[in-house]
């Protein structure tokens, strides 16, 4: 029985870091290939790398939280480790589903937000099942990540306008001729920069649940495994190759206005806010903090047009995602629990 | 888009108005154009290829509004612009009137039909038109400068020197008034022939194709309103 969980584990895992680089890191590189400062072929071999990176090290952090900062794994495990293996199953199962079904009506959703609430909804059971007390899930910290899904798109705004306005105060408006053209090698770091900030964060809605039920199970120790953040960064990478090329293609032909200075200053913004909530160990959504820093630079008229109304989109959906998550998978962990798993 | 296996951020950038703006102008540039060939075919007699032009300025105005509005639909309350929006539909307003004034002049001559007039006005209306394009494709040239400079929001100095073709539209504007008074003068000298409705209907027609060069004046005020209260 075990294998099978591990199996199943194991692939659904795979199945939700696919999804995250075919969706969430193809719209923070798709901005690129809209300026033109690199090919399509480059961005994701850029990509690819330093996703790798950003996942294998910086990504120990946020995935800890998931998988320990909410509920209380450990304490769960030492009353029955299967409990924890059924749960983050249930978890990530939860938040593949609402991902795909929601990737399939454009909905701008996290996987971030997803993981998290699966993860709660598996918290949420087992105090229902009167197997821990409801105070032993971690409110504090659920508090501060659902908080700072308010406050990291605002930061990316902020920072987006304020980049965007220094960059036209000291170099548009100063220099002669186009000047657009020295933001292109800048770019191209700036691509490695979000990719690499990416992987530090959006690893862990992949395997933050599966450390959890392994760590339980006993085949890892306490301290995350290396092995385990290369295979959720080839997760990523592989969905980028097979499916994220085409959302990048359908974002690099749409986005025509993105100028080099203001694909920078959108991009920069981005990187910095998520490689800092990767630093204080919060799980938040990239795209959500891209939209807001590309609002940020528009607000400060860097773009010629933007459209506020995805404002409310990515609210719905904030609100929508963790219930349902959590309801989902407390529906799967008592389903599989139901039938004997 | 529904249906794709895609979320993506492209809805955050909205259409941009500036490009349909240049294109409005652009049809603006095109119906002074072919008033000024209307007027030409109209004082050779040649009412045939009067009313072929007449429907073609009419089709192109026709377009001029459509473009209209579609950047009036692209303005919702929840797209943000680096202009007001408010300033930008004055200044379309503005630039629209130049496409429907010469609709009206075209109209305006299909009305009547004159068997011989004096040299000084067989040759004063051409040369009205022909001054009055000139005024409009002048301010042409200040939006296919300017349309692109807002849009990616460029530097001070470089909009300054785009607005340098205004003082050249006001010029223009104030020789084709010159021409319509010495016109005016020539149309009452010869009121005793032309008669009651042929005076009212040349004068009218003066004012009419003037018309257009005035309006490229205001627009391009418009236009800088918009641009530089930003």
């Amino acid at each position: 029985m075990e294998m099978y969980l591990i199996a199943a584990l194991g692939l659904a895992g795979l199945y939700m870091a696919w999804n995250i680089g075919a969706n969430d890191l193809a719209n923070a590189m798709g901005t690129v290939v809209g300026t033109g400062a690199l090919s399509l072929r480059k961005v994701i071999v850029l990509a690819a790398i330093f996703e790798f990176l950003g996942a294998v090290f910086f990504g120990k952090r946020v995935t800890t939280t998931i998988a320990k900062g909410i509920v209380p794994i450990d304490l769960v495990g030492s009353i029955d480790p299967n409990l924890v293996v059924i749960g983050m199953l249930a978890a990530i199962l939860a938040a593949g589903l609402w991902v795909t079904l929601a990737t399939f009506y454009n909905l701008p959703v996290s996987t971030s937000h997803a993981t998290v609430g699966g993860v709660l909804g598996f918290g949420l059971s087992v105090s229902y099942l009167g197997i821990i007390p409801l105070s032993a899930i971690n409110w504090p910290v659920m508090l501060r990540i659902v908080l700072s899904w308010f406050i990291s798109p605002v930061m990316g705004g902020v920072l987006g306008f304020t980049i965007f306005v220094l960059i036209r105060t000291l170099v548009l408006h100063r220099a002669e001729g186009d000047v657009e053209k020295y933001f292109v090698p800048l770019q191209v770091l700036t691509a490695c920069y979000i990719a690499f900030a990416h992987g530090s964060n959006d690893v862990a809605s992949a395997i933050g649940p599966i450390s959890a039920a392994f760590t339980a199970l006993g085949i890892i120790g306490e301290e995350i495994p290396d092995w385990i953040f290369v295979l959720g960064g080839m997760g990523i990478v592989l969905g980028l190759a097979t499916w994220g090329y085409k959302v990048i293609e359908t974002i690099g032909s749409k986005i025509t206005e993105l100028t080099p200075s203001r694909g920078f200053s959108a991009q920069f913004a981005t990187a910095s806010v998520v490689l800092l909530h990767s630093y204080i160990s919060l799980p938040i959504s990239t795209t959500h903090i891209l939209v807001g820093s590309v609002i940020g630079v528009g607000l400060a008229r860097g773009l010629s047009s933007v459209d506020l109304s995805v404002i409310w989109k990515i609210i719905f959906s904030w609100i929508v995602t963790v219930p349902v998550a959590a309801v989902t998978s407390a529906l799967i962990f008592l389903g599989l629990k139901g039938v004997g798993i | 888009m529904s249906g794709k296996y895609q979320r993506t951020v492209i809805e955050v950038f909205g259409k941009p108005p500036f490009l349909p703006l240049e294109e409005h102008a652009r049809k603006a540039q095109i119906a002074a154009c072919k008033l000024n060939e209307a007027v030409q075919a109209y004082f050779e007699g040649d009412m045939e290829t009067l009313h072929r032009l007449c429907v073609e300025i009419d089709r192109t105005e026709e377009e001029a509004d459509y473009i209209k509005q579609k950047i009036q639909a692209s303005l919702s309350a929840s797209v943000k612009l680096p202009v007001d929006p408010k300033h930008l539909l004055d200044f379309l307003t503005e630039q629209d009137k130049i496409v429907n004034d010469a609709r009206n002049a075209a109209y305006w001559m299909e009305l009547r039909e004159y068997e011989e007039l004096a040299p000084e006005i067989k040759e004063g209306f051409p040369e009205l038109a022909s001054k009055t394009k000139e005024t409009v494709e002048k301010y042409y040239t200040l939006i296919e400068k300017l349309y692109k400079l807002v849009e990616l929001s460029f530097s001070k100095k470089k909009i300054k020197d785009a607005f340098e073709i205004v003082p050249e539209v006001d010029r223009l504007e104030h020789e084709v008034d010159r021409i319509e008074s010495e016109l005016t003068k020539h149309i009452f000298e010869e009121q005793e022939k032309l008669h009651g409705a042929g005076v009212c209907h040349l004068l009218e027609l003066v004012e009419k194709i003037g018309d257009l060069a005035d309006k490229a004046v205001s627009s391009a005020d418009a236009l800088q309103t918009m641009v530089i209260r930003r």
